[in-house]
């Protein structure tokens, strides 16, 4: 079944510039999606159009079987949390559990449930040890985590993250894709990454690739991946075990899989010991 | 940056910190209100001792709210010197060309002085005893029968709170971008006027840009999130009146009907 539905959308600033054109997709109720693209190819827009934060200039979007307009807005996005770019930007609270609260408190929560609440998703996300914690005490890892969990106390079945990542610094980077993975393995919640990590979206279910405002290409990580030659013409890289993959079968060496780096090297090293 | 502790909180575990902070508000405003009751001097003493009682039940270092007075002191001294000079009253006690200083001028620079500073000390205790969090809140709910007239006290609530929670962040840009544009040769401590002029520019237009970048990602996130203004919400943050408030606030009552018994029948 389909969470989300979108039909020749369009969105247009001010009538002159095309930031997305003609773009239909369907995403698939408790699949892991990746949209990636280049920047300025659309991609953060999208999102921001499924979560009903901009207006479209054309076509439809349903979530949840429900068409996004005005009246439908305050339901669908109570389907949809967002995880943003920049940790500082969107922590609202003055501490980790008032920014966990916030949402709460807009969802009409009675205040006496709420610290059981926070506590559950601190925990979910680790940082249920800095519950007090000010955010400019805070790395930028954490302040995304916090985010997540914010995000998971209003309980949405859609969490779409806009570029949640770019922003960290490797470690953190790590630690929020592992959280993302780990969320989409134990939950039944449907995970829209907008990104331009290449390896994250190469462990996603399935792949939108955009380019100016255009869906440029989508279907499985393996299907997406298999043609480095037209990605790098749209300034996309292709993950570093299907450059291994390419490299090694220039030099007419075939190995059983290529999921991972690891996978790649145990592979070739099995093949020595054949040999 | 680090001059920034004026007036800031400070959490201790005292009698004044568990208090209220409604009642706290509320204490303040009775005292600038009873500064400006004419009793004399056994009025002010009167407040003055009130002060110094919470001052020590608040367990606040006076070092730290003498600080506070730190930044105010050029223009205390401007005041007085001002006040001295064009008041025209009472006996000539001092005359030197065309400065003349009456007596009455010092007498009425004294209250001037004395009235700064109870109200300064008493709202540093005030911020120095009270988490900005809740304080918001107590400021929410005091400004609730506002609502009445349509004024938008949520709202404001929700303002204040947010410009709490994002002045370390803005520190923090600030710091950043100075540090980019000393990189480029921007100084910020030398030179001449108009080149400081230059510098400051250099700094508040991107602050400025970069503040506006931050808020709209704000407002998203907050809608995001299920913020609709003037929709009802729940509050995670809330407060109770306990018995020390009650009796907090009859003291203050009482401080006031003695102050305006001493300005009729005292003096």
């Amino acid at each position: 079944m389909n969470i989300i539905e979108i039909k020749n959308l369009k969105f247009t600033y001010d009538n002159k510039e095309v930031i997305l054109d003609d773009v239909s997709l369907e995403i698939k109720k408790g699949s892991y999606t990746t949209i990636i693209g280049h920047n300025g190819s659309g991609k953060s827009t999208l999102a921001r159009l499924i979560a009903g934060l901009l207006d479209k200039s054309g076509g439809d979007i349903w979530v949840n079987g429900l068409l996004l307009k005005e009246e439908n807005l305050k339901h669908i996005r109570k389907e949809i949390g967002i995880v943003f770019q920049n940790p500082d930007n969107q922590f609202i609270g003055s501490s980790v559990k008032d920014d966990i609260a916030f949402g709460l408190e807009n969802k009409c929560i009675n205040p006496k449930e709420m610290d059981d609440i926070i506590f559950k998703y601190a925990s979910r996300v680790g940082m249920e040890n800095f519950l007090d914690k000010e955010p400019h005490l805070l790395s930028g890892g954490q302040k995304q985590r916090v985010a997540i969990a914010s995000v998971l106390a209003i309980n949405p079945s859609i969490i779409i993250f806009d570029e949640a990542t770019s922003m960290l610094d490797p470690k953190g980077k790590k630690e929020i894709k592992d959280l993302i993975k780990n969320l989409h393995k134990d939950s039944d919640k449907t995970i829209i990454s907008i990104t331009h990590d290449i390896e994250e979206a190469y462990h996603s279910d399935y792949i939108y690739v955009l380019n100016k405002g255009k869906i440029f290409k989508k279907g499985k990580p393996n299907e997406i991946f298999n043609n480095s030659k037209e990605l790098n013409n749209i300034k996309l890289d292709v993950p570093f075990n299907v450059k291994i993959k390419e490299e090694l079968e220039k030099n007419k060496i075939k190995i059983e899989s290529y999921n991972s780096v690891e996978e790649i090297v145990e592979n070739l090293c099995r093949l020595k010991l054949k040999n | 940056m680090n001059n920034f502790t004026i007036g800031k909180y400070l959490p201790l575990d005292s009698f004044v910190h568990k208090l209220d902070p409604r009642t706290k508000i509320i204490m303040l405003l009775l005292i600038m209100g009873a500064v400006f009751i004419k009793s004399g001097w056994i009025g002010y003493f009167i407040i003055l001792g009130f002060i110094a009682l919470s001052l020590i039940l608040s367990k606040i270092k006076i070092s730290y709210v003498l600080n506070a007075f730190k930044p105010l002191i050029m223009m205390m001294v401007f005041l007085i010197v001002i006040n001295v000079l064009v008041i025209k009253e009472g006996n000539l006690i001092f005359s030197y060309g065309f400065i003349k200083i009456y007596d009455k001028a010092i007498l009425d620079t004294l209250y001037i002085s004395v009235r700064l500073l109870i109200m300064i000390s008493a709202s540093t205790i005030l911020t120095m005893s009270s988490n900005p969090l809740d304080l918001t809140v107590g400021i929410e709910k005091l400004l609730k029968p506002l609502g009445r007239f349509n004024f938008p006290y949520e709202d404001v609530a929700m303002m204040i709170s947010i410009a709490l929670r994002f002045i370390p962040t803005i520190i923090e840009e600030t710091q950043k971008i100075m540090n980019a544009q000393r990189s480029r040769g921007v100084d910020y401590e030398e030179g001449k006027i108009k080149e400081k002029i230059q510098a400051v520019l250099s700094l508040i237009v991107p602050l400025f840009s970069t503040s506006l970048n931050m808020a709209e990602d704000l407002a998203s996130a907050m809608e995001a999130r299920g913020y609709i203004p003037q929709e009802p919400r729940t509050r995670y943050r809330d407060l109770k009146y306990n018995i020390k408030d009650y009796i907090v606030f009859l003291i203050g009552v009482l401080l006031v009907v003695l102050l305006v018994w001493v300005s009729y029948y005292a003096i």
